[in-house]
């Protein structure tokens, strides 16, 4: 395999870890505000972080391109903190990566929140544990499950985006050209060789994925089925 | 020292309790179900929101007329519920070792109880290996309750801390509540339907009835003021008298009881170790009429009453004859056929026989 499409796989895996962390970090607040509030707004926050299970990424990538550019708002605020562009980098591609994956991120964890005995945490408070030790040694651990699933679906799914990527990404190597995109630059020049082995490679991952997702609910509903 | 004035409202319920409780002891809370034992309990520990005030000891927990509110995590309070939670992803050893550093966090003296007294005050050697979920009720009650006291609290609320273990169960687990007060006298609120608890636990009583103390004090002060409609259905078919505890035959292992002026004797294996007045529970099975003093039968017991009511409930064979004993009220079910072959009518002088009874001490 040539060192361009082993740079692919290496931009992939980081692309799918900053996003699993940046939105575990977004998303763990989101989850625990839907799984607990009755506010009249959560049905539009509800529909508006599940909306990306349902889009095109086309339509996706196509807004995504329209915020980003460095002419809009977002774009411009972004290349007068950083100095580089959204549009075409990998900071760009986590910002996208992060809206596109958010379903799989908030739906599990939300789940997981919601099956959370309210009386683990009245007994914890009880007992004189402050917010961030319920965090950090009730709520997280009792929800060890969803909060797994949530990773790994998120992990996996954002290595599995192409839509999103082709448009916001394009195809530079070593910057923006993930897996995904590769397996379409293989195949579109002929070489059915790399072709194979990155596509290959997908699928035996996301099939071990799936598998060790399966296996850990085995007894518990996951959010996505 | 436990001092407080309640007001809470959730929904259509309102609670509205003021009491000042003893500072070392248990005080039965008594209650159908819905009067607000549970509520005064989270209200208490600071679950609910509530209004008014809480003081204990020295320390203020709520004062809404200087908009002071202790957050429950700092309220220094024990607290069990109904159905116990352990956290499932700990073992019995990491729960309590989490309780312990969470007390340490808490006060800057940590907790007075050390972890391995508590361990063996509730001979939990053998379970702190295991997982919550492989423990049985009364296990898990008991970790409940070596957690809440681990915690060093100034308060405990045990809110039926023993409802969902069966009753063989229940008296094991007896001794270990008795043995909470025995070593560090604090106040105690416990939530219950068992009058046993209630007399071997508690010295006072509150009485709650749709959200209001109907009576408060010692518990042979208040069980008076308790009639049937304060308490479930479970105990309301049997009474409860009070009996003033005469002496104690020790050949024929007889304890004799005075009823106002009239005797009763109830077989003891042993001495008792009460003195005065004691509840005495009698199933409304166990109580047969006669209109004429019996003689030459087995029953010791025959208390000369008043009918005060007769109840014939639509499609059953029994009816309920509702008694009067000097002061002391109790009631006996016999077949519709008796009550019409006796003749029994309202205000009638009667014998009532009583098969047995129980000391709920």
């Amino acid at each position: 395999m040539n060192s361009a499409n082993l740079s692919a796989i290496w931009i992939t895996i980081q692309l799918a870890a900053v996003t699993t962390v940046v939105l575990f970090l977004i998303g763990a607040p989101v989850a625990w505000w839907l799984a607990r509030t009755q506010a009249k707004g959560k049905s539009v926050v509800e529909a508006l972080t599940t909306l990306p299970l349902v889009l095109p990424p086309t339509v996706l990538g196509f807004y995504f391109l329209l915020l980003f550019n460095p002419h809009a708002p977002l774009g411009t605020f972004f290349v007068w903190i950083t100095g580089e562009t959204l549009t075409f980098t990998f900071h760009g591609l986590v910002l996208a990566s992060v809206i596109y994956s958010m379903p799989f991120m908030i739906q599990p964890l939300k789940v997981a929140f919601e099956q959370l005995d309210q009386e683990l945490l009245e007994t914890a408070k009880v007992l004189g544990a402050n917010a961030w030790t319920t965090i950090l040694k009730v709520i997280l651990p009792s929800s060890v499950r969803g909060v797994l699933t949530a990773l790994v679906l998120t992990f996996a799914h954002t290595v599995g985006e192409f839509g999103v990527v082709l448009m916001i990404g394009g195809n530079i190597p070593r910057e923006t050209r993930v897996v995904s995109i590769a397996i379409y630059e293989n195949v579109e020049t002929l070489n059915y060789a790399d072709a194979h082995l990155l596509a290959g490679g997908l699928l035996v991952f996301s099939f071990i994925t799936l598998v060790f997702v399966y296996s850990w609910n085995r007894r518990t509903r996951i959010g996505l089925n | 020292m436990l001092n407080f004035d309640l007001h809470s409202k959730r929904g259509d319920f309102e609670l509205k309790v003021q009491a000042e409780l003893s500072s070392s002891g248990a005080t039965a809370i008594v209650g159908r179900n819905g009067s607000g034992k549970t509520s005064l309990l989270r209200a208490i520990a600071g679950l609910d929101q509530a209004t008014g005030k809480i003081h204990v000891n020295d320390a203020t927990w709520l004062d809404s007329s200087s908009s002071i509110s202790v957050p429950t995590r700092k309220r220094k309070l024990g607290y069990v519920s109904q159905t116990p939670k352990l956290f499932p992803h700990m073992s019995v050893a990491r729960n309590l070792q989490f309780a312990f550093q969470l007390a340490a966090n808490r006060s800057d003296k940590g907790s007075t109880n050390t972890l391995s007294g508590v361990i063996t005050k509730f001979e939990l050697e053998s379970l702190l290996d295991r997982k919550p979920t492989t423990l049985s009720g009364g296990e898990t009650s008991r970790v409940a309750l070596a957690r809440a006291l681990i915690s060093d609290p100034d308060l405990l609320l045990l809110d039926e801390p023993l409802s969902t273990i069966d009753v063989d169960r229940k008296r094991d687990l007896l001794p270990y509540l008795e043995g909470i007060l025995d070593d560090r006298p604090l106040p105690m609120l416990y939530v219950t339907h068992d009058f046993t608890e209630v007399a071997r636990l508690c010295t006072d009583a509150l009485v709650l009835r749709d959200g209001n103390a109907l009576a408060s004090g010692r518990v042979d002060e208040v069980i008076h003021s308790i009639s049937d409609i304060d308490l479930p259905e479970l105990t309301t078919k049997s009474s409860l008298i009070n009996a003033e505890y005469v002496s104690f035959d020790e050949q024929l292992y007889l304890a004799y009881f005075k009823i106002n002026d009239q005797a009763m004797v109830i077989p003891m294996s042993e001495s008792p170790h009460f003195k005065g007045m004691v509840p005495i529970r009698i199933q409304d099975r166990d109580v047969a009429i006669a209109t004429t003093k019996p003689v030459n039968t087995s029953m010791r017991n025959a208390l000369k009453c008043r009918i005060l009511e007769i109840e014939q409930p639509p499609d059953s064979p029994f009816a309920l004859i509702r008694l009067k004993c000097g002061t002391e009220r109790f009631r006996a079910t016999i077949t519709r056929a008796s009550m019409q072959e006796l003749r029994l009518q309202e205000n009638a002088v009667v014998y009532a026989l009583i098969k047995s009874a129980t000391l709920e001490a």
